[in-house]
């Protein structure tokens, strides 16, 4: 069985339950088969809120570590309250993930500070499609709509997504494909990115 | 039928929960947030979690938009003849149904950009600034400060739809946006009318008006700085009739709400 550790062990700022988000983590990981031999540790960014979503994942060796803001977990309704099946499907995406990188199909792929914002909304599109057909509760409406804000709200755009969403063996090669034929669709002024980094965000 | 409708007694579905203003202002994060690197606030697809942040603000919009219109609802029904001009019901009536075509706009966006009716939770500050009993003071109150917000909050996102290339978003806003316009002159036009004879009353109102925009500035959320999500539309609040007078005036107070909301959090953070 994968062992998780939680960063913090106990939530100060934020009323979740740290051993209800490890047996969340470990549910999440049999339901996407995350290998059993790899450590994985969870850091949560409990000062930052809904709806500044984010998350990393970085693969150092053969321990994987998993980054979110607090915000990626958090009630929609309710402030500072755990959302259960929002976190087993953000906890289920970042393994995905990170299993997609341990497989050596994404080892080309830049660490997840340095992955431009239009390549990671490829990565999660395909990510999302595999969770919501393996039962995960996602919000494909949503997935869309950002997805469309990095992409483009055009027609090559929209085929790219469904292909994405409908895949289940891409490699980094097919993601900077798909990257590519998006840039070349695309009419917009790409404006300066600002996105939801740990690196940057936990500077004060 | 009862008059005065209280905000508690709001018709909502199950999907709707209601949330305090003051619990977010009061979130124990933001004297933290406030310490971190998160760059410009103000909503813009470069923006960290913007997409996010975006959906947020449009499901605000539509509860916003059904409290507009139970708010114009009610003050056709509230007053008689002698306090409410029959005109001045029929401008209401008309907003009704202006408003009511924003709340299906709005649904429609929201299906747009991927957010359940009910995903976020809704406080109904829009509608207690319609509950005063006087209708001069709902004039001041919704069609002037809070009809005032919708501009700014359109233009923002209006901005928003055209630097990220959605057609849908900065075409609906644009159109919705034009009808705020229209609201706000509609105010500004019955507030003079009503008080020609009567400038205490007036005053009074533009006071009620004055408490109204600094609470719809929301401790930071409308300004002029980077620190502030949605910006002072001043261009297009001069076409619906501000002067460059009233509009420095809710930029200070909107700074006093700023600084006021930071007072307190670090208190807080102290106690």
């Amino acid at each position: 069985m994968t062992d998780f550790a939680l960063i913090p062990e106990q939530f100060t700022l934020v009323e979740f339950d740290a051993a209800r988000v490890l047996e969340l983590a470990h549910d999440a990981a049999a339901a996407v088969g995350f290998p059993d031999d790899v450590d994985v540790s969870i850091e949560v960014d409990e000062v930052l809120p809904a709806p500044l979503n984010g998350s990393q994942v970085d693969v150092r060796g053969d321990r994987v570590e998993l980054w979110f803001t607090g915000g990626a977990f958090e009630d929609t309704h309710r402030g500072r309250i755990l959302d259960e099946e929002l976190t087993r499907t953000a906890l289920g995406a970042s393994l995905l993930r990170a299993k997609d990188r341990l497989s050596g199909a994404f080892a080309d792929a830049p660490v997840d500070a340095e992955l431009p914002e239009r390549q990671r909304a490829i990565w999660d599109v395909y990510t999302d499609g595999r969770l919501a057909r393996l039962g995960f509760a996602v919000k494909e409406p949503r997935r869309r709509y950002v997805y469309r804000l990095e992409c483009g709200f055009n027609d090559v755009s929209d085929a790219e997504y469904a292909q994405c969403w409908n895949a289940e063996a891409l490699t980094w090669a097919d993601v900077k494909s798909i990257d590519e034929r998006l840039v070349a669709a695309d009419p917009r002024e790409r404006p300066k990115r600002t996105p939801v980094r740990r690196e940057s965000l936990r500077q004060t | 039928m009862r008059k005065q409708l209280p905000p508690e007694m709001l018709a909502r579905d199950a999907r709707f929960v209601r949330t305090s203003i003051m619990d977010q202002i009061m979130d124990p994060r933001n004297q933290k947030i406030a310490e971190r690197n998160t760059g410009s606030a103000k909503l813009e697809p470069g923006r960290p979690a913007a997409g996010d942040r975006a959906r947020n603000l449009m499901h605000g919009i539509f509860t916003g938009e059904i409290q507009a219109l139970e708010g114009a609802g009610r003050t056709t029904f509230d007053f008689d003849e002698t306090e409410a001009p029959f005109a001045l019901k029929l401008d209401m009536a008309r907003q009704c149904w202006d408003e009511a075509r924003h709340v299906e706009i709005s649904i429609k966006l929201g299906d747009w950009m991927g957010t359940e009716i009910g995903e976020f939770s809704e406080a109904t500050f829009l509608y207690e600034a319609a509950c005063a009993p006087d209708p001069v003071l709902r004039l001041c109150g919704v069609n002037r400060a809070l009809e005032g917000l919708a501009i700014d909050v359109f233009n923002t996102m209006k901005e928003f739809g055209d630097v990220s290339g959605d057609p849908v978003l900065e075409f609906c806003e644009d159109w919705m946006l034009a009808d705020e316009v229209t609201h706000v002159k509609m105010g500004s036009d019955w507030l003079r009318r009503l008080t020609a004879d009567d400038p205490e009353r007036r005053e009074r109102a533009l006071e009620f008006q004055k408490t109204v925009d600094k609470l719809f500035s929301l401790g930071g959320f409308r300004g002029e700085t980077d620190d502030n999500p949605i910006h002072l539309a001043r261009k297009l609040r001069q076409m619906a009739g501000f002067t460059t007078t009233e509009i420095d005036e809710i930029a200070d107070l909107a700074a006093q709400a700023q600084a006021d909301a930071q007072a307190a959090v670090e208190a807080a953070g102290s106690a």
